[in-house]
């Protein structure tokens, strides 16, 4: 350590005014606030633009929808299926079926909803998380 | 200032969204980050809203600080982009832009240097101001909050050798300005 070091160590600091840590903190406080409303609103839109996008095809979807009538006749049948090595052939051809023609029925609007709604719920559940961590 | 572990801590919590956690990081370190700021820019109002601007960023940006090293100078590399963004837009940092080639040597075999009063010690406090910006950022950082070189390194982003290049050459010129001041 020079002289000069001694100088520059000693030299008067310059103090921050009085209350500007306070002031920080408010300031970052309102910020923080404000940031999560915007996320909260932006998670609200989208999850509406999501139901908005995705709604007639909810609506063909539950159009087509039909349950069995012998609801434990179709339960059994539905759990003894694993039990065969066709049935298990005949679930996995069903499921890439299935994969298939839910793929070709949606369109884009419909990728635009599903995206819309992820998104939005992801937000939402960001905000959710970080409320029940304070 | 906070200890390493106590810092972890508060930014492991406010990592998680803790606001407590983080306010009491803005309290423990806003008087230190001022000093540093308001030498290097020497405006007080500049240095408050940049230290505002800084713990805003540092709370956005909690993702990238790595919690085994020491959060001031996260805070403070923050707050150097901050200014620099600043000195960019008021073309500040090209009038006072450092020239890697330039050379400046010691005019000073060294008598010991003396300040005796008030206005020797406002005429170094104008000498640094005086400096190049990145000249001032080291000698900031050095002297206003006491941060090791490889703390400042880290800061500014700098290889450890060109920290004590820059301190070095400081140093000969807030020489060469007090003796020009004292005749």
């Amino acid at each position: 350590m020079d002289d000069l070091d001694r100088i520059l160590t000693h030299i008067k600091k310059e103090e921050p005014p009085e209350g500007l840590a306070e002031q920080v903190r408010l300031n970052f406080h309102r910020r923080h606030r404000r940031q999560q409303v915007m996320r909260n609103l932006a998670s609200l839109a989208m999850l509406a633009a999501g139901c908005w996008l995705l709604l007639p095809w909810i609506g063909v979807l539950t159009s087509q929808l039909s349950l069995p009538q012998d609801g434990i006749g179709w339960l059994q049948s539905f759990l003894s299926l694993p039990s065969t090595g066709m049935a298990v052939d005949t679930t996995i051809r069903n499921a890439s079926y299935l994969q298939q023609s839910v793929s070709n029925s949606l369109d884009v609007p419909n990728w635009l909803g599903l995206l819309s709604m992820a998104g939005g719920t992801l937000l939402g559940l960001g905000s959710l998380l970080q409320k029940k961590m304070m | 200032m906070l200890s390493l572990e106590q810092e972890q801590e508060l930014v492991e919590r406010a990592r998680l969204g803790d606001e407590q956690a983080f306010e009491e990081l803005i309290l423990a370190y806003t008087a230190p980050l001022y000093r540093a700021i308001v030498r290097m820019t020497g405006d007080a109002q500049e240095a408050e809203s940049v230290v505002q601007e800084s713990f805003w960023r540092a709370w956005r940006f909690l993702g990238r600080y790595h919690n085994d090293r020491p959060f001031f100078p996260f805070l403070v590399t923050i707050a150097l982009n901050i200014q620099r963004d600043r000195w960019r837009a008021g073309r500040r940092l090209d009038e006072r832009a450092l020239e890697e080639g330039e050379e400046i040597t010691d005019p000073v075999s060294a008598p010991e240097l003396l300040i005796e009063n008030d206005e020797q010690r406002r005429a170094l406090v104008t000498a640094i101001q005086r400096l190049p910006a990145a000249y001032r950022a080291v000698i900031a950082l050095r002297y206003e909050t006491e941060m090791s070189y490889e703390e400042i390194a880290e800061a500014l982003n700098l290889p450890i050798n060109t920290v004590r290049t820059h301190l070095s050459r400081a140093k000969i010129l807030l020489r060469k300005a007090m003796k020009e001041f004292n005749g």
